[in-house]
């Protein structure tokens, strides 16, 4: 870019500068958005109720979905507990990570407004 | 004279690779090559294209591209149709053009030019025909299109000359649509240079026969996939022939048909029996279309209406006989010289085709075309063009000399700015009636001489609406506090000496006006009120000292200007970061270039011997002067060196008054080191004169220039600058640049003087080539009368670029898909606006 001239070289820096402000502020609405969504699935749940409006026969059926529900719990709980912990602990990271971004972010939207300045005001 | 000229004809769409861009391309070409006392620059607004390339590489061309987005925004888009009447005024300006070319005012591509746009600049047009308008039924039956026509017919109204290439154009200009006659030149039009009688081998011709199909001799006709070539009525004619005229002539349609068209003359030809007799070739290149011109027999364009009718003038070139209309150009340009029916009787063609193929001496009609060509050659229309833009050259208009009011200090105000008013106004009055607004309390010792007088600030508004302008001469010291009132309610031209005012604005507001709320709004100039506020309440709870330094400030004078010059890139790239509608325009610090004196005249005078090299440096000796690294590396460069002496030909700050002495006297440097302490600006000169080494050193860096500076270039001093803001942009040559010191340790610092200082004092030939280059380069772009014409320019130079802030948002939200290439494209082409 040195051999341009100053006028275009700082529009330049305008409008790259701004598009790349903007895909940044874009790609983190984006994530916040798509941890919203994870975040509601995250937790597997065992102990839904079971239920059946269809008579007698769902009655019987529900019976048997019980017994196996019973029947396979201390096999499934504990993977289950192992999935939501680690659902949890990615969740928060990303969260923590989505934080240092947003704060960053505000920290460099804040640099531009005193134009570039490097030193404190 | 400067001539610019548009594109459209060569890349728009309705020239590009077709007969209106290579007319313009072959009358261009001529153009250059004959006219070599006029500046041409073209106007690229279409696509980058190697238009230097086609058009002959000329000396006296110059082709600006300005790309206009990825699907030309900013042309086709309504909101911004203000950048390409500012594009093309920025092109106008910057150029100097007198005269304007519209190469193809009917072009799609076309600008919406309007005669604002052009000011006093003459305006030229080529009208190629207007047949859409003399048959508008069949053309401009749709209400948009017809609308859309009449748009351009505007342009050619306030045009100054209509340029038109028959007189057929001519007449219908002034019949059709009230032109008047004096308005409009027939410049004639002509074959390319490639159109010519040429021998071709029989190999060549039985390849090109053999891809048509053509078995022997035959009639040939080329012009363009339109009814108005009035082909069909052609091959229905030559169905008409009698069988054994056809049996050995067939005709040739060679140009390229859409696949309609050719549904449409497939039919005829079937219906007419003529399979076989009749070929329509398609698209054919150039170089099999001077072959068929060549083999024909004869060449056919009984056309309907044609503004000038290329392939008449095209086959005379060829040297073969035509058969062609009686009316609109076409007989005009065939004249005798070719035989001429009726195109809208079918019967009349058949009838000239006949008499044609049998009974015309067509030997003859070749040798009156061959001679009614002369008329009909490039050089000749690019001599028509010439005569035209020679009647439209005006006399330059009269001078009127215009009245400026300047805002300056002067002598005996102890300011670089109130002697570089001194210098600029001297030269700047060869063109201006000046008047000098000072502040109270002093009077000149200076004389300005005629045509400058001086006031007080207090008469200025009694007259301030008979100036032209307003130029504040603005720095940061209290020697220009007069001066804020007035930019705000004058708005004129400030000149920045200084890009950081924060001193004199802290000075002002909080010593003189004692106002804390005052540079509060001061400050609310530069930064948002969030920053603003909590530096302000910090600095008035005492959590914090004024930072003078650290935050620059110039909004409060910035803001109001109408245009800003600055003497550097550096404060010319902040200005327009903060806001790129600003007009500022770099002028460098000027100098009095003046015969050298030699580095002796003065040494008897101040106690030193001619045999000493002298290492100085000027003005006030301070830390940010880096006076005490200096010092330190001349005492390192002593312990090699007997015959050296640095004198500080200044002011010892006080701050550093006891470990500048100190420092000298554990070095033993009283001998060696001479600090003058106040000095006029005479001994200031003199000090300068006998110094063989010069030091300008500069941290931190406050975006300033330097007086002391240009006066050690302008008499011929190696210099050793820091590569920091200004001072990096001299050039590398003229001075000894050492690193920023930001970059370095303080004891990097002190080695890098030492190495500079060494290398010139131990190699002559290094130094004479410094001080040579510094000379140069202060004469060539420092002095006084340069710059007072910048000055000149500048003022003069009304404010046109609409590209703000708001525009540059705008346009951002269209191009976020933008890669780097074309942000850059996009750049150059907006930067192109800004003055």
């Amino acid at each position: 870019m040195n051999d341009r001239s100053i006028e275009e070289r700082v529009i330049y820096q305008k409008l790259r500068g701004s598009i790349v402000e903007e895909s940044i502020d874009l790609s983190l609405r984006k994530i916040k958005k798509q941890l919203e969504i994870a975040r509601k699935d995250s937790e597997l749940i065992l102990n839904n109720p079971i239920v059946s409006r269809t008579g007698p026969i769902g009655f019987a059926i529900m019976q048997i979905k019980k017994i196996i529900r019973k029947s396979v719990w201390w096999y499934v709980n504990p993977v289950c507990e192992q999935q939501n912990k680690y659902n949890e602990e990615v969740l928060t990271a990303i969260n923590s990570m989505l934080a240092v971004l947003q704060q960053q972010r505000e920290e460099m939207k804040e640099y531009m407004t005193i134009d570039n300045s490097e030193d404190e005001v | 004279m400067n001539i610019g000229f548009d594109l459209t004809a060569i890349l728009g769409s309705l020239g590009k690779n077709r007969g209106i861009g290579n007319y313009t391309i072959s009358e261009f070409r001529e153009l250059l090559s004959q006219d070599k006392a006029n500046h041409y620059y073209a106007l690229n607004y279409l696509e980058e294209a190697a238009i230097e390339d086609m058009l002959g590489n000329p000396d006296n061309l110059e082709v600006e591209f300005l790309w206009c987005g990825e699907h030309h925004e900013l042309v086709s888009r309504n909101e911004y149709r203000e950048i390409f009447k500012n594009a093309v005024q920025a092109f106008l300006i910057k150029n100097n053009i007198d005269i304007f070319y519209i190469t193809s005012p009917f072009d799609e591509c076309v600008l919406p030019y309007e005669k604002e746009w052009f000011g006093n600049v003459k305006v030229v047009a080529t009208v190629y025909d207007v047949i859409p308008y003399v048959w508008k039924k069949h053309y401009l039956a749709m209400e948009d299109i017809y609308n859309r026509y009449m748009e351009r017919i505007e342009i050619l109204r306030f045009a100054d000359r209509l340029l038109v290439i028959s007189q057929s154009v001519k007449t219908d200009l002034i019949e059709q649509l009230n032109f008047p006659e004096q308005q409009i030149d027939v410049i004639w039009g002509a074959p390319d240079k490639k159109f010519i009688k040429r021998e071709y081998t029989s190999t060549e011709q039985k390849s090109l026969y053999e891809k048509f199909g053509i078995r022997n001799k035959f009639i040939m006709c080329t012009g363009g996939d339109d009814d108005r070539k009035n082909l069909a009525e052609l091959i229905q004619a030559y169905g008409r022939l009698d069988k054994r005229i056809k049996n050995e002539y067939q005709l040739v349609i060679a140009c390229r048909l859409s696949v309609q068209s050719k549904e449409k003359y497939n039919k005829i030809i079937k219906s007419s029996h003529l399979i076989g007799r009749v070929i329509l070739t398609d698209f054919v290149s150039d170089d099999e279309l001077i072959m068929f011109y060549n083999f024909a027999s004869l060449m056919a364009f009984p056309s309907r209406y044609e503004g000038f009718g290329l392939p008449v003038v095209e086959a005379f070139a060829c040297g073969i006989p035509v058969l062609t209309s009686n009316n609109s150009s076409l007989v005009e340009i065939a004249g005798d010289a070719a035989i001429v029916v009726n195109p809208f009787d079918i019967k009349d063609i058949e009838r000239g085709l006949a008499q044609a193929l049998t009974k015309t001496d067509l030997d003859m009609l070749v040798r009156m075309g061959t001679e009614r060509l002369n008329m009909f050659r490039w050089p000749e229309v690019a001599k028509r063009v010439r005569v035209v833009f020679a009647n439209l050259a005006t006399a330059p208009e009269e001078v009127i000399r215009k009245r400026i009011a300047m805002f300056t200090p002067l002598p005996p105000i102890p300011s670089g700015i109130s002697d570089y008013s001194v210098d600029l106004v001297t030269e700047l009055k060869e063109y201006f009636d000046i008047d000098i607004y000072i502040d109270q309390g002093y009077w000149p010792e200076v004389d300005l001489g005629a045509g400058v007088n001086i006031y007080k600030y207090t008469e200025f508004s009694n007259y301030y609406e008979q100036y032209g302008d307003v130029v504040y001469q603005m720095g940061n010291s209290g020697f220009h506090f007069y001066m804020y009132d007035f930019i705000k309610e004058y708005p004129g031209t400030v000149v920045l000496h200084d890009f950081n005012l924060h001193g004199a604005f802290y000075d002002y507001t909080v010593h003189k006006k004692k106002d804390m709320q005052l540079y509060r709004s001061f400050l609310l100039e530069d930064y948002d009120e969030k920053t603003s506020n909590q530096y302000f309440s910090r600095l008035k709870h005492g959590n914090t000292t004024p930072k003078i330094y650290d935050v620059a400030l110039n909004g409060e004078v910035t803001n109001y200007a109408n245009k800003i010059i600055v003497h550097s890139d550096w404060s010319k790239e902040r200005l327009l970061q903060k806001d790129i509608g600003r007009s500022v325009r770099k002028i460098q610090l000027c100098v009095n270039v003046l015969e050298l004196t030699g580095n002796n005249k003065y040494r008897a005078k101040y106690g030193l011997s001619e045999d000493d090299i002298i290492i100085a440096s000027f003005g006030q000796i301070h830390m940010t002067k880096r006076s005490l690294q200096s010092l330190n590396a001349f005492a390192r460069l002593c312990k090699h060196h007997d015959n050296i002496k640095y004198i500080f030909a200044g002011k010892l700050d006080r701050v550093l008054e006891d470990v500048f002495f100190k420092f000298i006297k554990e070095n033993s440097l009283q001998d060696k080191v001479i600090i003058t302490g106040f000095i006029t600006m005479e001994e200031f000169e003199e000090y300068i004169d006998i110094s063989d080494v010069c030091l300008n050193l500069r941290y931190p860096y406050q975006g300033e220039t330097s007086g002391s500076l240009v006066r050690l270039l302008a008499k011929a001093k190696p210099v050793i600058v820091n590569d920091i803001g200004s001072f990096s942009e001299l050039p590398d040559e003229a001075c000894v640049k050492i690193p920023d010191v930001s970059t370095l340790l303080e004891e990097d610092e002190v080695a890098a003087i030492e190495t500079a200082m060494e290398r010139l004092v131990e190699d002559v030939q290094y130094r004479q080539r410094v001080c040579d280059a510094a000379r140069t380069f202060a004469a060539t772009e420092l002095d006084v009368k340069i710059v007072a014409k910048e000055y000149k320019r500048f003022i003069e130079q009304k404010r046109y670029s609409i590209l703000d802030e708001n525009l540059l948002q705008t346009i951002r939200e269209d191009i976020i898909d933008y890669d780097v290439g074309k942000l850059r494209m996009l750049s150059h082409t907006l930067a192109y606006l800004k003055e």
